[in-house]
């Protein structure tokens, strides 16, 4: 088994660009989520893997055949759709029944298949029952027995839980993570959330205007973002951007001025950065604290203040306008309006280049 | 702005307000056709042709020499009475009503219409001027019911040219049968010779014509057709006689089959067949229709009267007439309605152009009448013509069920019996329910 | 006065009128038809009871047999045909773009004639005097066909005319079916290999399921009550042979006058099509569960 392959795939609507030549591989077994904002071309990505659209140009490639000349019954994928799609009509047995008498399968391979994914997705009682007796999230396991029961070699997920209320999304988000456990397919997952992604995802592909962004794990995305649009999507709250220039390097480290004047060490390498370019600081919420009473520290206003119960984010503004972002263990003290003084942990700060190039920490020894 | 906008309405409103029109208004309906598109508002009766001609130009006239009155013309469909029963049923009837002398005794028996006498005398016409058959049509019971308009017979109309390649014409004049064999043998003999059939009917749609045939050779031997006010003989050898005879000429193709009136009367002007049965009615139109040089009927067209097969030389007659139907009307209005009449009777002439025979004496001995083309070969039928006892009512649905059945049995779906006798039994159930 | 009863006097109100002109139209005339039929009435008011007399004589009249063998043949002939033809295009006409758009309006455009229109433009196609068809069969050496006076003819010829005439109004109400359809499930069934046919039963018809109930019900309350065409392309004739009941009661109505018969023959209608109506939708709906 091979995977996906995706070759030099682009699709334009009309004038406008939607995607632009992306390529990508992803491996047997593998849980990848699309990532990106609305309008970014992933749900138009995962509709022409399924088959529903068809690119202008490029190739898909599916376990070493090629499958975007096929029609969508004939390329072994399965799809769950946002709104689920079930067939109104039919009960959810006949639901789950239907593709595999398309396919020709015996009836009681159909039966004891069906009774199995019942089984999974402890769906049994509701086999004779229609999708319009049915809560949401029963819909969604019949949406997702519909598609399992058809041994697809690859899974596609149209934003699985955006329909979902909290109680429940966390509920399915434990559950999807136990189905890919059982099943013997990659799964592609289109999401806007990027929790959701970071939480179950092996591998995330970050999509805007049209191209990928960046394809790495959840740790790779997180820690070292490939440019500064990445950066700000990923993580939540998202990291913050402090404009400043190059001060200099220190024991081959750049060191960054703040546009108040503060000159932060960072532990970036110095590689090309030359004295005086204007860059940005990319700082995430952990790495900023309240500083200890005397402990230096840059001076900041708080303007919003969110208790999350376990930790608290400070919003705030620096001297020369710049908006910053702490987190506070527990519940915390401070008030909106409040005169804070900032630690910052310089060493993990980012610095970003004006074309949008990256340049990360080196982690501490 | 609103105050402009309230303004304009308001001028809109008084200018909408028309003077109040007190000119009497009569409602005139009629059949006839409709010929709107090529009389329009011309009132020169003397140059119009046709039936719905003469008559629109009439009314136009009328309408342009009498500016105080306002007239109101309804044209219906052929023959309009179920509209004008809805129309008497609503309370709402028009004021001067065409209607065929057939079919008076219906509405008059009913009470639906009104007796003509005082409307004739504020019109200066004396009953005494109409014809013995117009009386006889319009009166029932020692009233007068209506002003008759004509009286209306059958005739055939006759394509002399191809008689004469039948070898059916003597000295100028088409050679007519005498008998039913002698029909059959010459409709053989022109269907020979010519290759085409004898006569043209109009079998679709019109079951007038058959019933005119079934009831003139019945009235020639003087056959009772309606015993009662209450009962129909149908199923009678004489009738069976008639009807087998009409059958023989469909069954062996020696007339046309599955055609309307217009069908017919376009096939007898493209001289498609020898002779049309039809009316007097179709004489004005035919002879315009013969005066065009490029024309298959020209210098070939002549008429008769249905010729004598059984009994005695007869016709079946009707007539036109206006009727009044039961209302109550201002005195403004009756002397409206009065001198439409009057007016309507000085142009009977003008009227008979059209074929139909006048309703007033005079007109009928006049020099014109008589130098009218053909009206010497009809005027026999003045003095043969014949219509149905004066208690015979609901002619109109009578005569389709009578001509739905005789249909069925000359086309051969039914046999001769079981029509006559089904259409015996339709018509005195028809009878049994009348109130 | 209360808010409530405030509110629903205003409901009162708003459907006050409609249901006035509902009754007054409608309702009452329905009744004092039942009435009349139980009378020898003529038109223009006479009245003596008789009670079921007319019934009876209607049930037993072989003209009324003819008439409404006639009736049932051409509902036959007429809406199973016009359903699927209906279906056929609006599945065509169920597409985005200016040509489908153009084509709705063709079809839907002789919707809009008045029957005379229909009848004379059908008159003309079809009489074998220099009709349309006749000159076609002239030209390929053949006899003309007599469809307005042959009497096995004359139904299906009627049947024609109105099938043309009526095309438009299910396929606009099928069409508006079909759109509600959502489009992911016409997807699911892509990916789960369905082929044409299999889409077409298995997921558009159960869908439209009830706009094709609703256009099989219409059409046969109307055909049933089918008039103009009979009246003025065949007279009813020949003999008979395409006399619907509507016509027969016309000519009983208003040419022999007799109101209370023809009133009676109207209840028996009127009863025949509410039967008829009610057992399409019970067959139909009787499987389905009541609706979450």
């Amino acid at each position: 088994m091979s995977g996906l392959e995706l070759i030099d795939v682009s699709k334009s609507y009309g004038a406008t660009p939607v995607l632009e030549r992306v390529s990508l591989s992803v491996l047997p077994r593998e849980f990848i989520a699309f990532l990106g904002p609305s309008g970014s071309g992933k749900s138009t990505l995962l509709r022409i893997i399924a088959g529903l659209e068809t690119a202008d140009s490029g190739e898909v490639w599916l376990d070493g055949e090629r499958i975007d000349t096929r029609s969508p019954g004939a390329r072994g994928i399965a799809m769950v759709f946002q709104h689920y799609a079930l067939y109104p009509h039919m009960t959810v047995r006949e639901n789950m029944a239907f593709g595999l008498r398309n396919a020709g399968v015996a009836r009681d391979e159909i039966t004891r298949r069906i009774a199995q994914a019942a089984d999974i997705l402890e769906i049994a009682e509701q086999l004779d029952k229609k999708p319009g007796q049915m809560s949401g999230g029963q819909r969604q396991r019949v949406a997702i027995g519909r598609a399992i029961i058809k041994q697809p070699r690859l899974f596609l997920l149209d934003e699985p839980l955006s329909n979902l209320d909290a109680a429940l999304r966390g509920r399915t988000r434990v559950e999807l993570a136990q189905l890919r456990t059982r099943v013997d397919a990659a799964l592609i997952m289109v999401t806007h959330d990027q929790a959701e992604a970071m939480t179950l995802a092996d591998r995330i592909v970050i999509l805007d205007d049209c191209c990928i962004q960046q394809v790495g794990t959840p740790a790779e995305v997180y820690a070292r973002p490939a440019n500064a649009f990445v950066a700000r999507f990923v993580g939540s709250p998202p990291m913050a951007m402090l404009p400043a220039t190059i001060a200099g390097e220190e024991a081959g480290r750049v060191c960054v001025r703040l546009a108040e004047g503060t000159v932060l060490a960072t532990a970036v390498p110095a590689g090309e950065l030359v004295a005086g370019t204007e860059v940005e600081v990319g700082l995430r919420p952990e790495h900023v604290r309240l500083a200890a009473p005397g402990e230096a520290g840059l001076a900041a206003q708080v303007e919003l203040v969110e208790r999350l119960g376990d930790r608290t984010f400070l919003y705030a503004k620096l001297e020369g306008g710049a908006e910053i972002i702490a987190l506070e263990p527990g519940f915390g003290t401070v008030r909106p309006g409040d005169a804070v003084t900032l630690a910052i942990d310089a060493p993990c700060a980012h610095v970003f280049t004006a074309s949008g190039a990256a340049h990360h920490p080196e982690p501490r020894a | 702005m609103i105050g402009r906008a309230l303004a304009f309405g308001f001028a809109g409103l008084l200018a909408g307000c028309a003077p109040a029109d007190d000119r009497p208004e009569i409602v005139v309906q009629r059949f006839f056709g409709e010929c709107g598109a090529a009389y329009g508002e011309s009132t020169d009766v003397a140059a119009a042709d046709t039936e719905c001609g003469i008559l629109t130009t009439l009314i136009n006239r009328f309408e342009a020499e009498n500016p105080d009155i306002r007239v109101k013309v309804n044209v219906v469909a052929w023959p309009g009475y179920p509209q004008l029963a809805a129309q008497i049923a609503a309370g709402d009837p028009p004021d001067l009503v065409t209607m065929h002398q057939s079919v008076i005794s219906d509405y008059a028996g009913a009470g639906l219409i009104e007796p003509v006498e005082p409307l004739l005398a504020a019109a200066r016409i004396d009953p005494a001027a109409f014809t013995p058959a117009a009386r006889a049509g319009v009166e029932k019971e020692g009233r007068l019911y209506a002003m008759p308009w004509d009286t209306i017979g059958r005739l055939w109309h006759i394509n002399t040219a191809l008689m004469a390649e039948a070898g059916l014409m003597r000295g100028g004049k088409p050679v007519l049968p005498n008998s039913p064999e002698e029909l059959l043998a010459h409709a053989r003999q022109f269907r020979e010779r010519t290759s085409k059939p004898y006569l043209i009917q109009a079998q679709v749609s019109a079951p007038d014509f058959h019933v005119a045939l079934l009831y003139t050779y019945l009235l020639a031997q003087d056959a009772v057709i309606f015993p009662d006010a209450r009962h129909i003989r149908l199923d009678t050898p004489q009738a069976r006689a008639i009807v087998t005879v009409l059958r023989q000429l469909n069954a062996e193709g020696l007339t046309t089959l599955n055609q309307d009136f217009p069908a017919a009367t376009a096939a007898f002007i493209q001289g498609e067949g020898g002779i049309f049965p039809v009316g007097t009615w179709m004489l004005g139109p035919y002879d315009a229709e013969a005066a065009r040089s490029n024309s298959p009927l020209h210098g070939n067209y002549a008429v008769a009267p249905f010729p004598r097969l059984w009994g005695e030389e007869a016709s079946f007659v009707d007539g036109h007439a206006w009727i009044v139907p039961a209302a109550r009307r201002s005195p403004a209005e009756r002397a409206a309605m009065a001198r439409f009449l009057g007016f309507l009777a000085k142009y009977n002439y003008d009227w008979s152009r059209t074929g139909q025979l006048p309703a007033f004496a005079q007109v009928v001995e006049s020099p014109a009448f008589r130098a009218l083309p053909h009206r010497a070969d009809i005027a026999a039928l003045a003095r043969t013509g014949k219509q149905l006892p004066g208690y015979v009512e609901r002619q109109s649905a009578v005569q389709g069920l009578i001509g739905e059945e005789l249909e069925a049995a000359i086309t051969g779906a039914k046999p001769v019996d079981t029509a006559l006798k089904d259409a015996e039994r339709r018509v005195n159930r028809l009878y049994a329910q009348m109130m | 006065m209360t808010a409530a009863l405030r509110d629903r006097l205003a409901g009162y109100a708003f459907v006050g009128p409609f249901l006035l002109v509902y009754a007054a139209v409608l309702i009452v005339p329905l009744v004092m038809g039942i009435v009349i039929s139980l009378h020898r009435a003529d038109l223009f008011g006479r009245r003596e009871w008789i009670g079921l007399d007319n019934y009876a004589q209607a049930l037993g009249d072989p003209v009324l047999h003819q008439a409404f063998g006639n009736t049932v043949l051409l509902a036959v002939l007429i809406v199973p045909p016009l359903t699927v033809i209906a279906l056929l295009l609006a599945l065509a006409l169920n597409r985005p773009g200016k040509f489908a758009a153009v084509l709705r309006g063709v079809f839907f455009s002789s919707l809009v004639l008045s029957v005379t229109i229909v009848t004379l433009i059908w008159r003309f196609i079809l009489t074998p005097d220099a009709g349309l068809i006749a000159e076609g069969l002239e030209a390929a050496g053949r006899a003309p066909i007599p469809f307005l006076s042959d009497p096995d003819l004359v139904i299906p010829a009627i049947a024609v005319t109105t099938l043309w005439w009526s095309l438009g109004f299910p396929v606009m109400l099928i069409l508006a079916g079909l759109q509600q359809v959502p489009g992911d499930i016409y997807e699911a069934a892509a990916l789960d290999g369905a082929g044409r046919w299999t889409v077409l039963r298995r997921i558009t018809l159960p869908a439209i399921r009830r706009t094709l109930l609703l256009v099989v019900m219409l059409q046969t309350a109307a055909q049933l009550q089918l008039f103009g065409q009979a009246q003025l392309l065949t007279g009813g004739g020949p003999g008979g042979a395409s006399r619907t009941i509507v016509l027969y009661i016309f000519e009983v109505s208003f040419g022999r006058w007799e109101l209370g018969y023809a009133t009676a023959i109207a209840e028996l209608l009127f009863g025949m099509i509410i039967a008829l109506t009610l057992l399409q939708y019970w067959l139909v709906t009787r499987h389905e569960e009541p609706r979450a």
